[in-house]
C-alpha cells in the first residue's frame, strides 16, 4: 500500500508496458479497462461533494442511528429478531455494504461511518469542514510500521467471525462491539495520526478496502502533470478548504481504491480543482500490479474462507456445528473456533498455495527462470476478490429474503418496548421471495466464476506477457480451484 | 470551535439527546400506564412471569398487556377466569381484556410448552372484592415457591369414577382423553408428572361388553412430549397404540369394540415406555360385562406406582425423574393414586360400616408386583387380575401384577380406619398406603372387641408348663 506514513515502500514489482495476448483489454471480454465516465464534471455536483456537509449530514444520521441502537442494546429486551440494532445491522446494513455499497461506491460507508467520526471530531477540534487551526488535537504519533498492513485487520476479523453466532444475535454483543470500537478508535485516534484504526484495526475496514478494488467508481485525478507540478501537494498535506488525505494515501499518484476511504478531502483540499470521482468498469483495480501482497492475498482467502464456512454453519444441516458457533457450551465453542481457524488461516490458504505452486510448476520453461512461488500466490489470490465478494452477496440473498420482513416491525418499535410509531409494529415476520433465493445464488456465483476467471487470465497475462501458452498452463489449476470453489458453495447454497 | 461548528454542534446534541430522551421517556410513561396491568413473560429459567401476582377487582373490568420478552414463545391462560391460551411469539405482546366474575385467587400459566422449565411459567391471578386493597393480599417471591404453593394436584379422587351403567343395549361410547404434563409437589418439591386428564391414574373408563368406543386422544401444545395410549381391553396392534402416537398439539381418534369384559389397564406406550409410565400415564377401563355386575354400596378406584427421582433437586429447584433409578428398580416412592399416602386424611373416603364395597385397583408399576391387602378386611370376594369369571373368595392378600388390575369386594361389620397396603409393607414407608373410613356404629355382636385385662383367664404359672409341648 502508499501511504505518507511510508515513504519506504518498495518498488512496486515490474508491470509489463505489453500486453499478453490472452488479455483483450476488456472487463469480461465486453467494456474497455480503460474506459471512463466523470461524475463530477458538472460544476452542481462538484459543489454538493464539496460542501462541508456533504459528510457531515450522513454521519449524523448513521451516528443519530447507531446511538439508539448501542442504548436498545442495553435497555430492550434480548430478542435478536425485535431489536433494530441486530435487524439493521445484520441484515439491511450488511446487505447493503455487500450487495450495493462496496460493489458499486466502493468505501463510501467509511466516508459516513459514525463510529470513528467521533476520534476524527476530535483530532480536527472541528466537525464540520476545515477549520483555520491546523494543529491536531492528540499525541499525533506514526503507526507503526510494521503493523502498516492488513495483518492486523486480518486477524480482528478472524476473532470478531469466531463470536458471530454471538454478535449477529445478541443485541448486548452487538452494542458492546459498537461501543468497544468507539472507545478504542478515541484512544487510537488520540495517540495516532488520522485515521489509523480505520487503516489498521477496523476489522470491517480490511475487506471493505479489498473488495473496493472491484467497485465502479475510484477518485482519481484528472491531470497527472498538473500534480507532478503543484507543490505542496495540498491533496496530502491539506489546504485551507479541505483536510490533507486523512486515510495518509497519496491521492494524486492513487491507482487503486484499497486504502481510499472515500470521503472526498482531496476534491475539497486541492486548489487546481485536479480531483475527480470516475465511473469505471468493475474489477479494474485487480489488474494493478502494484503493492500487492501477502496481507491482502491473506484477506481475500479469508473472506472466501468464511463465506464457505459461514455457510456451512448456517445453511448446512450439521447442528453441532451452531450449537458450537452459538457458544451453546464453551467447550463446544473452542473446537468450533480452532476448526475456523485452522481452515481460514492454515487449510484455505494451504490449498491455495497448493493451486499456485502446481500453476507454477505446469507453466515451467526449461531454461527459463520462473518468478517466486509468492509471486503466484499473491497475484492469483486477487482473482479470489470477485468471486469471494459475490460469495458474500449471494450469502446475503439467504439473509435477506428470509428476515427482511423483520425490518419493517423494528422500525416502529426500535427498543422492543410495544411502540407503533410508524404503523408497522404488528408487521408479522414473512419470507419475501425465498423461492428465488437459489436462482439469484446460482446467477450470482456464475457471475462470480466468469468475472474470477476473466480476471485470472489478465493476471496470467501479467506473469507471462510473452508467452500466452505458459499463462495458459499455469491458469488451468486456478480455474479448477474457482470452479471447485463455485461448486462447493453452490452445493451449500442451493444443494 | 467555530460559530458553524457551535451551531452544529449544539443542534446535533439536541437532537440525539432529545431523540434518546423522548424515547426513553416514552418508555417509561408506557410502562407505568394506570389503566392496564403490565405482565413480561422472560424465560421461566430467567424468572418467567413478571410479576408472579397481580391484583384485580370482582366485576370491575381489568386489561391486561401481555409481553413476551424471551426467545421463545410462550402462552398466557387462566382458565378458571374464562381466558383461554393466548400465544405470544418472541417479541411481541397482546392485550387483552376481562371482567372476572368469580372471587379468588387463580393460576395464571404458560399455555405453550416453552423449556424444561415450562413449568415454572406461572403466576396468580388474585380477584378481590370492590374495595378490598392488594396490599395484604399474597405475593410470591419467586416462580418455584409460587409452583410449591401452587401445585397441580394430581392425586386422583379415589371416589371419582363414573357409576354403574344399568343399561341391556351397546352403544357407540365416546371418549376424550388428554395427555397433560404437570408439575405437583412431591415430598416439598416440585416434580413434572405426566397424566391423563391431569390427575393419576387417568380417568376411570367405564363400558359394556360390545359396545363400540370412540377414544380420542389430545396433547396440548404445552406439552414436551408425544404421548399415546395401550389399552388392554383391546386387541391388535399395541392395543391401539400404533395409531395413536400423538404430538404436543395434535389428536389423534381411533375405534374399538370392547369385546372383553373385565377391568383393564391403558397406559401411554411412546417411546420410553415405562418412563412415560412411571411419571403417571396409566389408568383402567372397566368392560362390564353385558348382564352387569352385582350390585353394592359404593366403588372405590385406586392404583398404585412408582416414582424413581434423583437425590439432588435441578438447576430450576425440581426433583427430577431417575432413569437409572427406574432401571434398577429401586422407587423412592411406592404410591396410591399419585402421591405418597395420598388418600389419607381430608382425602379419605368415608362411608357407613355394614356398606358392601368394590374396589378397583390397578398396578401402573413399573416394576414391583403389588400384594393388595386391606388390614383389617378379608375381601368377600376377589377377581385375580381383573378376570371376572370365576371370583375367589374369602381372600386376605391378592397379587397385582405391573400392568395388571383386580376387583376385590367387602363389606365391613365394624366402624374402622381401614388401611390399604402393598404387603410387601416396606413399599408403606415409601407411601404405598391409602385409608378408606367406616363411621357408625358397631353392630350387635362385634366381630372385634377391645377386652379388659382383668376378664382374661388367668396364665398359669411358668413352671406349669414344664414338661409341656407338643405331643
Amino acid at each position: 500500500m502508499t501511504t505518507t506514513d511510508s515513504p519506504q515502500e518498495p518498488a512496486p514489482q515490474a508491470i509489463s508496458p505489453q500486453r499478453s495476448s490472452l488479455d483483450d483489454g476488456k472487463i469480461l471480454w465486453l467494456i474497455p479497462e480503460a474506459w471512463r465516465l466523470n461524475l463530477t464534471s458538472a460544476p452542481w455536483v462538484r459543489r454538493i461533494i464539496k460542501s462541508p456537509f456533504f459528510n457531515f449530514a450522513p454521519t449524523l444520521l448513521n451516528l443519530w442511528i447507531f446511538v439508539i441502537i448501542i442504548i436498545g442494546a442495553f435497555v430492550a429486551p434480548q430478542i435478536g429478531n425485535a431489536n433494530l440494532g441486530i435487524m439493521f445491522v445484520w441484515i439491511l446494513w450488511w446487505v447493503l455494504l455487500m450487495m450495493v455499497m462496496v460493489p458499486f461506491l466502493g468505501r463510501i460507508w467509511c466516508q459516513s461511518c459514525p463510529l470513528p467520526s467521533l476520534g476524527e471530531w476530535m483530532q480536527r477540534k472541528s466537525i464540520v469542514g476545515r477549520t483555520p487551526d491546523k494543529e491536531f488535537l492528540g499525541l499525533k504519533k506514526r503507526w507503526p510500521k510494521a503493523l502498516s498492513n492488513m495483518w492486523l485487520v486480518n486477524f480482528i476479523f478472524l476473532g470478531l467471525a469466531l463470536f458471530s453466532g454471538i454478535l449477529t444475535t445478541r443485541p448486548w454483543a452487538t452494542g458492546l462491539l459498537f461501543l468497544s470500537i468507539i472507545v478504542v478508535d478515541l484512544i487510537v485516534a488520540y495517540v495516532f495520526r488520522l485515521r489509523a484504526f480505520c487503516l489498521y484495526l477496523c476489522p470491517v475496514g480490511g475487506f471493505l478496502g479489498l473488495f473496493s478494488n472491484f467497485a465502479t467508481v475510484e477518485v482519481r485525478s484528472k491531470d497527472k502533470d498538473i500534480c507532478a507540478r503543484h507543490v505542496p501537494k495540498e491533496c496530502v498535506v491539506g489546504s485551507s478548504t479541505g483536510y490533507g488525505c486523512p486515510w495518509m494515501q497519496l491521492p494524486f499518484s492513487q491507482t487503486r481504491n484499497t486504502y481510499c476511504g472515500m470521503c472526498f478531502e482531496c476534491l475539497r483540499s486541492c486548489s487546481y480543482d485536479n480531483m475527480m470521482v470516475q465511473l469505471r468498469p468493475p474489477g479494474t483495480d485487480l489488474l494493478v500490479d502494484e503493492h500487492r501482497g501477502l496481507d491482502e492475498a491473506y484477506k481475500g482467502l479469508i473472506m472466501l474462507s468464511c463465506a464457505i464456512l459461514y455457510s456451512v454453519v448456517m445453511m448446512g444441516p450439521w447442528g453441532f456445528i451452531k450449537d458450537g458457533a452459538n457458544v451453546l457450551t464453551w467447550k463446544a465453542w473452542a473446537v468450533y473456533a480452532g476448526a475456523f481457524l485452522l481452515w481460514a488461516l492454515l487449510v484455505f490458504p494451504g490449498i491455495f498455495w497448493l493451486v499456485s505452486a502446481i500453476s507454477r510448476v505446469l507453466s515451467k520453461k526449461a531454461g527459463e527462470a520462473q518468478a517466486p512461488l509468492k509471486r503466484f500466490f499473491v497475484a492469483y489470490s486477487y482473482t479470489l476478490v470477485p468471486l469471494g465478494m459475490m460469495a458474500w452477496i449471494a450469502f446475503s440473498f439467504g439473509i435477506l429474503l428470509p428476515n427482511g420482513s423483520y425490518v419493517l416491525s423494528v422500525i416502529s418499535d426500535p427498543w422492543n418496548q410495544g411502540w407503533n410509531l410508524f404503523g408497522t409494529a404488528g408487521f408479522a415476520w414473512q419470507p419475501f421471495l425465498t423461492g428465488l433465493t437459489p436462482y439469484l445464488q446460482i446467477l450470482v456465483m456464475l457471475g462470480a466464476l466468469l468475472f474470477s476467471i476473466n480476471i485470472a487470465t489478465k493476471i496470467a497475462g501479467q506473469l507471462f506477457p510473452s508467452d500466452s501458452r505458459r499463462a495458459v498452463h499455469s491458469l488451468i489449476p486456478v480455474i479448477l480451484f474457482h470452479m471447485t470453489a463455485v461448486a462447493a458453495l453452490l452445493a451449500l447454497f442451493v444443494g | 470551535m467555530n460559530t458553524r461548528d457551535f451551531i452544529v454542534f449544539s443542534l446535533s446534541l439536541a437532537l440525539l439527546v432529545g431523540t434518546i430522551g423522548a424515547m426513553l421517556g416514552y418508555s417509561a410513561l408506557q410502562k407505568a400506564r394506570p389503566d392496564q396491568i403490565r405482565i413480561v413473560m422472560r424465560s421461566p429459567e430467567r424468572g418467567g412471569f413478571d410479576p408472579l401476582d397481580i391484583y384485580v377487582t370482582l366485576g370491575e373490568p381489568a386489561k391486561l398487556y401481555v409481553k413476551n420478552e424471551a426467545l421463545e414463545t410462550h402462552g398466557f391462560a387462566v382458565p378458571e377466569l374464562g381466558i383461554g391460551s393466548i400465544e405470544v411469539k418472541p417479541g411481541r405482546h397482546t392485550t387483552l381484556e376481562f371482567t372476572p366474575e368469580k372471587e379468588g385467587t387463580f393460576a395464571a400459566r404458560c399455555s405453550v410448552y416453552c423449556s424444561d422449565f415450562h413449568p415454572l411459567m406461572q403466576m396468580r391471578v388474585h380477584v378481590l372484592p370492590p374495595g378490598e386493597a392488594s396490599a395484604g393480599a399474597a405475593r410470591a417471591s419467586t416462580a418455584t415457591d409460587l409452583l410449591r404453593e401452587f401445585p397441580a394436584d394430581i392425586v386422583r379422587d379415589p371416589e371419582d369414577l363414573p357409576p354403574p351403567l344399568r343399561r341391556n343395549t351397546s352403544e357407540v361410547v365416546e371418549v376424550h382423553l388428554d395427555a397433560v404434563e404437570v408439575v405437583d409437589e412431591l415430598s416439598g418439591e416440585p416434580y413434572a408428572y405426566w397424566t391423563f386428564n391431569g390427575k393419576v391414574p387417568g380417568p376411570f373408563l367405564r363400558v359394556r361388553e360390545g359396545d363400540t368406543v370412540e377414544l380420542t386422544l389430545s396433547n396440548g401444545i404445552s406439552s414436551k412430549y408425544d404421548h399415546s395410549i395401550d389399552l388392554h381391553a383391546v386387541t391388535g396392534q399395541g392395543g391401539g397404540a400404533a395409531f395413536m402416537q400423538v404430538a404436543p398439539g395434535e389428536s389423534k381418534k381411533i375405534r374399538f369394540n370392547a369385546t372383553n369384559a373385565g377391568i383393564f389397564v391403558y397406559h401411554c406406550a411412546t417411546s420410553d415406555i415405562p418412563t412415560h409410565m412411571t411419571h403417571g400415564m396409566y389408568g383402567l377401563i372397566l368392560v362390564e360385562p353385558k348382564e352387569g355386575l352385582p350390585e353394592v354400596d359404593r366403588e372405590y378406584y385406586f392404583m398404585q406406582g412408582e416414582l424413581y427421582a434423583k437425590d439432588a433437586p435441578s438447576a430450576a429447584g425440581f426433583r427430577e425423574f431417575s432413569f437409572e433409578k427406574m432401571l434398577d428398580e429401586d422407587a423412592d416412592y411406592v404410591v396410591w393414586n399419585g402421591k405418597p399416602a395420598a388418600i389419607t386424611g381430608t382425602r379419605s373416603p368415608v362411608f357407613r360400616a355394614g356398606e358392601a364395597l368394590r374396589l378397583f385397583v390397578g398396578n401402573g408399576g413399573v416394576s414391583y408386583l403389588s400384594s393388595f391387602h386391606v388390614i383389617g378386611e378379608i375381601f368377600d370376594h376377589v377377581f385375580p387380575e381383573g378376570a371376572l369369571g370365576h371370583p375367589h373368595g374369602d381372600v386376605q392378600t391378592t397379587t397385582i401384577p405391573a400392568g395388571g388390575a383386580t376387583i376385590a369386594e367387602f363389606h365391613t361389620e365394624m366402624p374402622a380406619k381401614y388401611i390399604l397396603v402393598d404387603h410387601a409393607l416396606s413399599r408403606l414407608n415409601r407411601g404405598a398406603v391409602a385409608v378408606i373410613v367406616a363411621e357408625g356404629e358397631p353392630p350387635n355382636g362385634s366381630t372385634l372387641e377391645a377386652v379388659p385385662l382383668a376378664e382374661a383367664p388367668e396364665r398359669p404359672p411358668a413352671s406349669a408348663s414344664s414338661g409341656g409341648g407338643l405331643h
